[in-house]
């Protein structure tokens, strides 16, 4: 990289000095890459923060102004209108982060595949709830935002019982937004490996 | 920011990150030299007994480090939140589970980046296996390895969220 990088702006004789070399636009390039991916790292962390932290305010500031609302609506205060609600069912949660996988659609787009191990206090239950996020992330003006973010769960249960015990997998009382779980059905991989 | 800076403070990051990671390793392994390494020489010192005598009443520990928030108020000037799931053998017969949240400075020293402080070890609760966390006493770390926590009712966001 470096070797080259020299040679190409060797000035040749006779021929004008580039304005900026394909190297340097290669190199930034490559480092906006880079930002891009701790742009949107930083973005689910958070995500993560302000919903423990049932920091709302923050939380919608997180989406571009235009987020479609799982309601039908648009924008950011109903979207904080539509989290009030979704936030309430619990009391203590914690959003552990884990696997992150990003792909670039082009410059300004990216979709995100996000586990996260959840833990929600539900009046005497406490119910962990392994999910995968599906992601649209989108830059506006330099900055990474969520256009979408949809949850699919592997399974919800207590901390004292198994998952396989529990109907359908899924054990969450009072959940207004997530009702079952998906996971790994859902990878379209998954069921072609069975058949 | 010119593409120097730029790189820079993805360094920075990327550092950031590796301090988070390098304590859970340097703290399971029982790597106190290690450990104090991620600090700022200054605080180095008066730190050792204060990570020492804890993990000497602890067996094994397993510090999984996820959710890493991390905001720059110059280049050479952090703080940050990250989540910690633990899982601890605390006596011979006891194996209990903490989620942890710690509140951080990094401090930048000679193109290095360190812990500027001891960092702020505040638990959203710890459990006995098999046990719900819901309701416990207040564990009041580090007097208690299990119980209710501090976080998330101490921040003002919470408050606010629930009208108190």
């Amino acid at each position: 990289m470096l070797a080259s990088a020299s040679v190409s702006e060797q000035p040749v004789p006779g021929e004008p000095a580039p304005v900026r070399s394909s190297v340097d636009e290669g190199l930034e390039a490559r480092v906006a890459r880079l930002e891009a991916v701790e742009g949107i790292r930083q973005l689910v962390s958070r995500y993560a923060l302000a919903l423990d932290g049932r920091d709302v305010a923050t939380l919608v500031s997180l989406f571009v102004p235009d987020v479609d609302v799982h309601d039908g609506r648009t924008g950011r205060e109903a979207l904080a209108e539509w989290f009030d609600p979704v936030l309430r069912p619990y009391r203590t949660t914690f959003h552990l982060l884990g696997n992150h996988v990003i792909d670039f659609v082009d410059e300004d787009h990216a979709t995100g595949a996000l586990y996260c191990r959840p833990e929600h206090e539900v009046d005497d239950l406490w119910i962990v709830m392994p999910l995968v996020y599906d992601d649209r992330y989108e830059r506006r003006e330099g900055r990474w935002y969520f256009r979408s973010r949809r949850p699919h769960a592997f399974y919800a249960a207590d901390v004292r019982e198994s998952p396989l015990e529990v109907e359908g997998r899924f054990h969450f009382p009072g959940n207004p937004f997530m009702t079952r779980a998906t996971m790994p059905e859902r990878f379209p991989t998954w069921e072609p490996f069975w058949s | 920011m010119t593409l120097a800076e730029r790189i820079d403070r993805l360094d920075a990051y990327r550092q950031i990150r590796q301090l988070a990671a390098r304590y859970g390793r340097d703290l399971d392994a029982r790597d106190m030299d290690g450990l104090l390494e991620l600090y700022v020489p200054e605080v180095r010192d008066k730190l050792r007994q204060a990570l020492v005598l804890p993990l000497r009443r602890v067996h094994i520990t397993i510090l999984h480090v996820g959710t890493h928030v991390i905001d720059f108020q110059d280049a050479d000037n952090a703080t940050g939140s990250v989540y910690c799931h633990a899982e601890i053998q605390n006596t011979e017969e006891n194996w209990i589970s903490q989620a942890i949240h710690y509140g951080d400075r990094y401090a930048r020293r000679d193109g290095r980046w360190y812990f500027a402080r001891a960092r702020r070890h505040e638990l959203f609760y710890g459990a006995d296996h098999g046990v719900r966390p819901n309701g416990l006493p207040p564990a009041d770390w580090p007097t208690h390895d299990t119980g209710t926590g501090t976080v998330p009712m101490r921040w003002e966001s919470w408050q606010g969220f629930w009208g108190r």
